[in-house]
């Protein structure tokens, strides 16, 4: 116990900036194993530092004992199943910011050799956000062809999402070899180095490749999330009046099937949507607005080709005949069910 | 399921990424070999380096295979995988053989991290028929009645009255006299 005081008071005057850092030992006269009073104050004075001292600084894993970039490299290409021509692999995990660090340190070591120089990861990113943009976006139409144009592009940009990138790139453990001088890394340059990897297997392997790439990597984030949600129209009802009108038929009118439960706190409404005295679907919400919005959904989703809770998304579409597929779907205000049956749909 | 489960991370069988739906990925980033070159504790990972990891590292070209001998301590390893976690293990006087088993683990499970499943299926599309409304599955009768009607209208559980009672006893009485006579 005594000991424990002196180091205490030892700690305190030594300086307070060092507080809970400051190394030390008890010690012992004769040598029995602490008894547990002492143990437990022991072990409370240890926490009270830890704590003093905030969370541990993180480090990068670059800077471990254990740790071999040109073997981390070669795992890599074997995980995701690539072959890198050249230096094309380590040139995408180069980082702008990487080469003007090395620049400048060579320069200060009176290293001027033009054999040195490094190439950083920018063309191959340009390269492969083309590529991406434009091979999920037909994919996409590929894979859902009666959904109108602005539904494809809303997927599109979910599955481009910064944050979802950063996501797959660190999922496919690529965030640690990044040649970049930000730790924690940002979201940016997972983004470009993802992109840079795709352009690196598009510049190694030729385009169908790159876009096997995308498809399996980027398309599959959309497994297990509501693709519905994804491209729902703002005003159901009068998206779903405008094809009808458009088609020459009657605007869809919504009358209530039934309703229950009016005056508690969970009514529900059943709404159904008539044309021309036909029935075209119908919806449930707690209230009625809520009800007709559904009811028109039910309807859009069918005239979509996408029915609601039994879409199976194909995660598997042929590469080449996606890549062939160059037209657009209809836009939302030209959609018609006659223009969708004209256009080839490609066999599932 | 224990009181001390209650606070592990719970949830539904799970895939980074949706692996397997795309190409699969080994989860495995990198693992960690750490030994004694002289204890006797360290001797089953002497023999696994020496005779076994080779093969392993040659079969696993995805995996990143580090070796650290360090004095004095037990062996063990340390696997880091692609999600970020990273999966802990003392192979304290353990065998080769054993050693071997508990790599391939590390290997083929999806990461190290402690977890409860709540059900061992998951699914995307819970339901194909749509959420639950109170007039789904409603009987088809209801579509064509004409209310007030009189079968309707009644209640749906009338309890037996003890006339009624006393009068179904009477009658099991009379055909079971009836039996006997003629029985």
């Amino acid at each position: 116990m005594a000991a424990i005081r002196c180091c205490l008071a030892a700690s305190k005057l030594l300086n307070n900036s060092i507080k809970s850092c400051v190394m030390y030992r008890v010690t012992r006269s004769n040598h029995a194993p602490p008894s547990s009073d002492e143990r437990v104050l022991m072990l409370r004075e240890i926490l009270r530092r830890k704590k003093e001292a905030g969370p541990e600084k993180k480090y990068h894993r670059n800077t471990f004992l254990e740790w071999n970039y040109s073997a981390e490299l070669y795992a890599f290409s074997k995980r995701i199943g690539e072959n890198f021509e050249g230096n094309f692999l380590q040139q995408a995990f180069t980082q702008r910011s990487y080469v003007v660090k090395q620049e400048t340190l060579n320069k200060d070591l009176g290293l001027d050799d033009p054999d040195r120089f490094l190439e950083d990861n920018r063309s191959l990113a340009a390269k492969g956000e083309e590529l991406s943009r434009n091979f999920v976006a037909r994919y996409l139409r590929t894979a859902l062809p009666c959904l109108p144009e602005e539904g494809i592009l809303h997927i599109r940009d979910h599955i481009l999402k910064e944050d979802n990138i950063a996501k797959v790139l660190c999922s496919i453990g690529a965030d640690e070899l990044i040649l970049c001088t930000d730790f924690p890394t940002e979201t940016q340059t997972k983004v470009s180095t993802f992109y840079a990897l795709v352009g690196a297997v598009e510049a190694s392997s030729g385009p169908e490749r790159g876009s096997l790439f995308v498809r399996d990597f980027l398309i599959t984030s959309l497994s297990g999330q509501d693709i519905h949600a994804l491209c729902m129209p703002e005003d159901k009802l009068g998206a779903l009046s405008q094809i009808f009108l458009r088609e020459g038929k009657e605007a869809p009118e919504p009358r209530i099937i039934s309703q229950v439960g009016m005056n508690s706190i969970i009514p529900c409404y059943r709404i159904g949507l008539y044309s021309e005295k036909k029935f075209l679907g119908s919806g449930a919400g707690e209230s009625i607005q809520d009800g007709i919005d559904n009811a028109a959904l039910n309807v859009l989703w069918k005239l979509w080709d996408m029915p609601d809770g039994k879409l199976q998304f194909p995660f598997d579409l042929d590469v080449s005949s996606v890549l062939n597929n160059s037209r657009s779907n209809v836009p939302e205000a030209e959609w018609t069910s006659d223009k969708v049956k004209k256009q080839v749909r490609p066999s599932r | 399921m224990s009181n001390s489960h209650l606070f592990l991370p719970s949830g539904f069988p799970r895939a980074t990424l949706g692996n397997g739906i795309g190409r699969y990925i080994c989860q495995l980033k990198r693992i960690t070999l750490k030994f004694c070159k002289e204890r006797g504790s360290s001797m089953g990972m002497r023999d696994f380096l020496e005779h076994d990891l080779v093969d392993y590292a040659s079969k696993h070209p995805s995996v990143v295979v580090y070796v650290k001998p360090r004095r004095n301590r037990s062996a063990v390893i340390k696997a880091e995988y692609c999600n970020g976690e990273e999966f802990w293990m003392s192979t304290y006087k353990m065998t080769r053989e054993e050693i071997r088993k508990w790599l391939e683990l590390c290997t083929t499970q999806n990461d190290g991290a402690e977890f409860r499943f709540r059900k061992m299926m998951h699914t995307d599309t819970p339901s194909i028929q749509g959420p639950w409304t109170p007039f789904s599955h409603r009987n088809p009768e209801l579509n064509t009645a004409s209310f007030p009607h009189e079968e309707l209208s009644k209640p749906v559980f009338i309890p037996q009255s003890a006339t009624d009672r006393l009068i179904e006893l009477f009658k099991e009485q009379q055909h079971t006299l009836k039996s006997v006579k003629e029985g």
